[in-house]
């Protein structure tokens, strides 16, 4: 029978200063696209519905 | 022990790789320079649809949202792009900076990046403007990153004559999305992208020529040498020159544009053929010059198309 690795625990990876800064950066970036993707859709649905927007049971 | 276990044991032992990338190498990704040529032929596209931006063509906002998932898109197959070629862009000086190689984004990190912008493109376009516009899209993706990258380009020296397909699509994908239907018009402004792309692109392959030997890419100067590539420029450039007056003799463009698209035109084949007869010490330097004025020649053929139909009005 072969010898059994001594270690094979994953190690986990290091989150540095500049990489949770970047990290950080990305992820504001991310959310800044996201919320511009939801705003396009709104304009988009509005501009498809034209006038009918206002046209509905009060 | 066998080997995979040996190597899986190694990966297990070191540390899990992070991803370093900035927001910026996300954007570096999409290639921003050839995704604002894009932008530019697809608006121009739909300028020239039926109805254009007029009052029965497509609305502002609907034109915004198109011209940006068209980008958008293009964008995430330059990153699919760059996933796929990330070993020969290491050995090419031109491309060794590129955020994969230089170990800033992981390869992982860019095919999911790519593979989630394209759909998140297609599906936007299938439900904001039109379904034909969005399979389109999707082809224009499919063929860029799949077609080209993975088959064309490291198999044949016609890899970016067929592959130009790709490039060529952004203004037919324009009409469609202001349209929703094709004709001949957005078909000849395919044809024209389709025939700048090989006489643009060798002149940068003749600069290249020692990266892309280097990189074993089977470009027309590595396959044939360079006296066949510059036969072939100027070929093409003639050949070019021919199909960017189709819109003047089809009747789909006025004298204005034909006289502009004739000066343009003239002055690439002349470009070609000084390239051509260049000496080997002069020819870089004149290639460069010719890469450039391909640019400025597609982008101005292109400013032509609908100020013709503003002078026309």
């Amino acid at each position: 029978m072969s010898k059994e690795p001594e270690n094979t625990q994953i190690q986990p990876p290091v989150w540095t200063e500049e990489l949770l800064r970047q990290r950080r950066k990305r992820a504001a970036i991310m959310a800044v696209a996201l919320l511009a993707f939801v705003g396009l859709f709104f304009l988009v649905t509005l501009v498809k519905l034209g006038i009918n927007v206002t046209n509905r049971p009060l | 022990m066998s080997q995979d276990y040996e190597e899986t044991l190694a990966k297990m032992q070191g540390p899990a790789s992070l991803d370093a990338g900035s927001a910026a190498d996300y954007i570096a990704l999409m290639k921003p320079r050839v995704m604002s040529l894009v932008v530019f032929t697809a608006l121009v596209g739909m300028i020239m649809a039926p109805g254009g931006f007029g009052e029965n063509g497509l609305h502002p906002v609907l034109a915004i949202a198109a011209l940006a998932l068209i980008s958008v898109g293009a964008g995430a197959s330059a990153a699919l792009n760059m996933w796929y070629d990330a070993d020969i862009d290491a050995i090419m000086s031109r491309t060794q900076n590129r955020p994969i190689p230089s170990g800033r984004v992981s390869k992982a990190s860019a095919l999911v990046f790519g593979l989630w912008v394209s759909g998140l493109a297609v599906m936007g376009m299938a439900v904001m403007i039109n379904y034909l516009s969005a399979a389109l899209l999707v082809f224009t993706i499919f063929f860029y990153a799949v077609i080209y990258t993975m088959f064309l380009k490291r198999a044949t020296a016609q890899n970016i004559v067929i592959g130009g397909a790709a490039g060529a699509l952004p203004p037919v994908i324009g009409w469609a999305a202001a349209a929703n239907s094709l004709s001949v018009e957005p078909l000849i402004y395919f044809a024209i992208i389709f025939f700048w792309t090989p006489p643009h692109f060798w002149a940068l392959a003749l600069i290249k020529n020692d990266d892309y030997k280097a990189a074993k890419v089977p470009m027309l100067p590595v396959t044939s040498g360079v006296k066949a590539t510059l036969r072939q420029i100027v070929g093409y450039s003639i050949v070019l020159l021919g199909v960017t007056l189709l819109p003047y003799t089809m009747g789909f463009s006025g004298l204005f544009y034909a006289a502009g698209a004739s000066i343009l035109g003239l002055i690439f084949v002349g470009m070609c053929v000084l390239l051509a007869f260049s000496k080997a010490d002069q020819r870089n330097r004149i290639a460069g010059m010719t890469f450039v004025y391909s640019i400025f020649y597609l982008f101005l053929l292109f400013v032509l198309l609908p100020a013709d139909k503003l002078v026309g009005a």
